[in-house]
């Protein structure tokens, strides 16, 4: 099953424009969507999860039309929220058994089996007759991917699933959503790179609505060996440098601002050649040193 | 089998706050104020006095209703758990009726304080032993 988007645009009402022709191909396994905020992730995630409409383009997942069959994509699909929250007043136990029926999961010792079974998963069978009042940020993200995999979901759109987890809640997660892209379309949208780099097979990177880079985080890093370069640089002389190379990231690093450029050979004496990661991938695209911003640049002024 | 499951679901949910209780409760007790004030003279039960009480009760009532209903119809914006019940396979009319249905027969039972205080009204006024010779006596007048 793969998910087809084809040209989806999407403009609010205030004029901002979120998507501009926004067309991807999600294979089976984890997609990730990486970009900054208000990128426009979110706003096609819920596209993707037909809670929004867009203005035009088309979205097909196998033999369904999403923005057309709703019912049909709502039985096979997962969704996790950017920012959900739960009825404060029901233990974890009771609310997932209400999602299950809403799911179509039928009888009640069915239920009582997928119930048991997401709660161990999700690690929270133990505070299962704990009031959701009293959970924290990680324990309630990981309800929400328990109600999200109900039903054996053939679609899994996740949207800033990691943002306010601790260290180890996030490594739970991922390695949950991890096994769960052997068997479904993952589609997991972040502002963090590790998230992308550790989990998933192919990605793209948005900004601004529009799609920079698609390709395999491997390859976009191999692709970029020998062209970033990295040099300690002081707060005064760091505007100089931006003007005379092609700086992608500045970041620091025990206490030193390290730049990163971007440059086919080396940019000058003081630059050493730097290992490039995703990290750098998501920066040149972002800053139109590689993908579809530096197609639409005119090369006059480019270092 | 959703449409129920979303009626049992918001019955049994707002049935176990206190707040649906404390408005049941409210209710009683100023029914049976009412009641007991309007029954000074022996006229507990004439239909006069019960619609009166009910009229006025009601109006309390009317306070009460949207607090049961709104919180039905809002509270998956309010708590914002609407994307994940949005994202679910059901169909509008469950979810809006099973809602509905459950607010409508909670509101009933909350107003069904009122009829109810006619009881503990009529047997607080007319006490035993003398309960039927008494009673009788007032309602004749």
């Amino acid at each position: 099953m793969t998910l087809q988007i084809r040209g989806i645009s999407k403009t609010y009402p205030n004029g901002v424009q979120a998507l501009k022709d926004v067309a991807l191909t999600i294979p089976k396994g984890m997609y990730g969507l990486l970009g900054p905020n208000g990128a426009g992730k979110s706003t096609l995630m819920r596209i993707l999860a037909t809670l929004q409409e867009p203005d035009g383009g088309s979205v097909q997942l196998g033999e369904i039309d999403v923005l057309k069959q709703k019912d049909e994509v709502r039985q096979t699909l997962g969704y996790l929220p950017q920012e959900f929250g739960v009825y404060p007043k029901v233990n974890a136990e009771e609310l997932l058994d209400y999602f299950a029926v809403l799911k179509g999961v039928g009888s009640r010792r069915a239920r009582q089996g997928v119930v048991e079974s997401l709660l161990r998963k999700t690690n929270l069978w133990d505070v299962r007759e704990q009031k959701l009042s009293g959970y924290s940020g990680g324990m309630r993200q990981r309800f929400g991917v328990a109600v999200a995999l109900l039903g054996n979901p053939k679609l899994m759109i996740v949207d800033e699933p990691t943002a306010g987890l601790d260290p180890a809640e996030r490594v739970r997660f991922l390695n949950l959503l991890s096994e769960l892209g052997e068997a479904s379309v993952v589609l997991l949208s972040t502002h963090i790179v590790e998230d992308v780099s550790e989990l998933c097979t192919r990605m793209a990177i948005i900004d601004k609505g529009e799609i920079l880079l698609e390709a395999e985080p491997l390859r976009a890093i191999d692709e970029l060996q020998g062209r970033i370069w990295s040099c300690e640089v002081s707060r005064e002389a760091q505007d100089d440098l931006e003007r005379g190379h092609a700086v992608i990231s500045t970041k620091l690093y025990a206490g030193r601002t390290v730049a990163h450029v971007y440059c086919d050979s080396t940019p000058g004496p003081a630059f050493e050649p730097a290992k490039p990661d995703l990290e750098d991938v998501y920066f040149s695209a972002v800053t139109g040193r590689i993908g579809r911003r530096r197609e639409h640049q005119r090369p006059e002024g480019r270092p | 089998m959703k449409f129920r499951e979303i009626f049992r679901f918001e019955f049994v949910y707002q049935a176990r706050r206190v707040r649906t209780w404390l408005y049941f409760a409210v209710l009683f007790a100023v029914a049976y104020g009412l009641n007991r004030t309007s029954g000074r003279d022996g006229l507990v039960i004439s239909p006069f006095e019960v619609a009166l009480d009910t009229v006025l009760t009601g109006l309390l009532w009317v306070w009460m209703a949207p607090a049961v209903a709104g919180s039905a119809a809002a509270r998956d914006v309010q708590t914002r758990m609407y994307p994940l019940i949005y994202a679910a396979p059901i169909s509008k009319a469950d979810y809006l009726g099973g809602r509905f249905l459950a607010a409508f027969v909670l509101n009933a039972l909350i107003l069904a304080a009122l009829p109810y205080t006619s009881v503990p009204t009529v047997f607080s006024l007319c006490r035993p032993p003398s309960l039927s010779r008494q009673c009788s006596f007032r309602w004749q007048r």
